[in-house]
This record gives C-alpha cells, structure tokens and sequence, in this order.
C-alpha cells in the first residue's frame, strides 16, 4: 500500500487481488448477493480513489475494513434495513434519547455481525447472549480483545457520513 | 466481476493520482508565478507558464520514483531561479550587446555546478532502472525550471547552461549508480 501510496502502479495488482476477497467476505456476511457485489465494488474504488491518502506506515487492514464496514453499512442503508431494530431499547420519554439509543445499538449490532465467527462468539460470550467457548481464559481474553480492536475500528468510522 | 472491479479502481486510482497531480503542480506553477511577481525572475510571457505545469502534473501524476527524483530538481530549479545573473553569469557585467558575450564557458560551469546539486539529491537506490527513473524525473524537473530562466537569455548561454547541467547531472547519476551496483556486488554487502 506504502508503494501504491506513491504511485508505483505495479503494487496494484498485488494489492486488489489481496483486499477484493476480503472486500467480498465482509460484505456477504451483511448483505444479499447482488447487494454485496455492489458493496464490495464500492469498496474497492473507495480504497483505490483514497490510496495516495494512505498514511504510510500504518497498518492497512484497519483501514481497509473502515471503508469496507462504510460502504456496506452504506448499501444496507439504502434497502431494507439488515439488523431487526429493538423497539423496547431503554429511551424513557425523550424520543430523541430513544432514537439514539436504538442507532446506536443498531450500529454495534451490525459491526458484531461483521467481525469473524471466534471473535463475534467472544462478544457474546461477554454480553453474556451466547456460550464462552471451550478454550482457556488466556486464549479468550485474547480473542475478545482482538474482537474489541475490530469493534473500534468498525464502529470508527461510523461516524464519518 | 474481478476484472471490471479493478479495472474501475484502477481508473479511481488513477483519478485520484491525477488529482495529486494537479495539486502539486499547481504548487510548482505558483512558486514560479511568485517569484515573476516579486521580480525575483522574468518571463517573456505568461504562457511559459503553461508548460511548467504540464511537466510537473505529469510528474505529479505518475509520482513514484520520477516524482522523488523531481523533488532534487524543483530545488535546485528554483535556487536557479531565485538566482540573481550576478551570480549565474558575473562575466554578463563586461557585455555590451547580445553577441559580446567573452565567456560562455561560465554559463557551462553554472550549468554543471547545478548539475551536480541535481545528482546529489538523489535518493539511494539499488537497480539501473530505478537510477534512471528518479533521474529522468530530476532532469524533467530541472529542465522544466531552468528553461524559464534560459527564456530571457541568449541561444548561447541557454544552451550552455542546460548542456553543463545536464551533462554533469547525467555523469555524477551515472557514477552514483555505479558506486551503488558495486557496493551491493561486493562480498559481504547486505
């Protein structure tokens, strides 16, 4: 990403044929086929038009899957909404509190859902809405931990549109 | 999919690239444009400008190494530039018309002190072509800048200006390139 960053071409190729998979996966696990197609094209050029942004040196993964989990969340916003909205969410009388509260747990809902199947199970385990995985606790306080950075980046860059 | 996907990002990289471009460019234009307006420099016309920025959009465009070998030249391009003739061409205070010119060898020595300036702002690297990229990149850049201020000379002194300097910018490139190739020969070089 460094050598694309500034403008040597023939990390291009390399480049798009490491992120386009990735691209795929994490909008499959959201979105139906042919909307995930879209996302995942979106994404790319999105990453592409942005490239000579890229801070060098950085790690590119979290950058990647911060425009991919926009560009997703993006193309699930335009059809039918992808994650069942909770209306008995705590909101008191205050519409504007409820209505926060139920995007906000809307947007950690979809990002849970984005994250690996062993890094979205350790979230549950800890919210407690699922098994803790039969594996020992050094391994699991990892695993969430790895599962929180994931979080952090996703729910980053929701804030960005 | 695959293919119509990256040829599409391959044109929003390329559109973005060119937007860099533009950027840069602009910013070279803009330095040189200041410098006419202070009176720092001269142009016979506003026009000359128009090719100063399609050099440096095309070497902004494709940065890489021909972007990081211009970066030397646009230094040492508007140091000549920003130079007073005083000093590029002291010999010029004895002239007395446009073919009285006793010493064009001068503008040859300005021309490969300049030159090697451009040389020896470029960056370490390890193959031939590399070499040559971030030098041609140095001598477009160079070239580009110097030719604004050749416009107000004679045929003469242009011409030894811009041979001196690209002649000892290609000979101390060369020599650099050489050194490197066989430091990495030697035995025991990482």
């Amino acid at each position: 990403m460094n050598r694309l960053a500034d403008g040597d071409r023939d990390a291009f190729e390399p480049l798009f044929r490491a992120l386009w998979p990735r691209a795929l996966a994490a909008a499959k696990r959201r979105l139906e086929a042919s909307a995930a197609d879209d996302a995942a094209q979106a994404t790319m050029m999105k990453l592409f038009a942005r490239a000579p942004e890229f801070d060098r040196g950085a790690p590119v993964l979290p950058w990647f899957y911060a425009i991919a989990a926009n560009e997703i969340r993006a193309m699930a916003r335009k059809g039918k909404p992808q994650v069942p909205v909770d209306e008995s969410l705590p909101g008191g009388d205050d519409p504007e509190r409820g209505a926060m509260d139920r995007e906000l747990r809307a947007a950690v809902a979809q990002a849970v859902e984005s994250l690996d199947a062993p890094a979205a199970e350790a979230i549950a385990a800890l919210l407690g809405e699922g098994q803790r995985p039969p594996i020992a606790d050094a391994a699991f306080r990892k695993r969430v931990s790895r599962a929180y950075a994931r979080l952090r980046v996703l729910l980053g860059g929701h804030g960005e549109h | 999919m695959f293919a119509a996907t990256s040829a599409r990002a391959r044109r929003s990289y390329e559109g973005a690239m060119l937007r860099l471009g533009l950027v840069r460019a602009a910013l070279v234009t803009g330095a040189v444009a200041l410098l006419v307006v202070l009176d720092v420099t001269s142009l016979p016309s506003p026009a000359w400008l128009a090719p100063v920025f399609a050099v440096w959009l095309f070497v902004g465009w494709r940065g890489a190494l021909l972007w990081r070998g211009a970066l030397g030249g646009l230094g040492a391009g508007l140091g000549a530039l920003a130079l007073p003739m005083s000093v590029l061409r002291p010999c010029c205070a004895t002239m007395t018309s446009a073919t009285s010119c006793s010493s064009p060898q001068a503008c040859v020595a300005a021309g490969a002190a300049l030159g090697l300036v451009v040389a020896l702002t470029l960056p370490r690297l390890r193959t031939p072509g590399q070499w040559a990229r971030a030098s041609t990149g140095a001598m477009i850049a160079v070239t580009s800048l110097v030719a604004c201020r050749c416009a107000t000379m004679l045929l003469a002194e242009s011409a030894g200006l811009l041979g001196g300097l690209l002649a000892s910018a290609t000979a101390l490139a060369l020599g650099r390139a050489w050194w490197a190739a066989r430091s990495a020969a030697r035995p025991g070089a990482a």
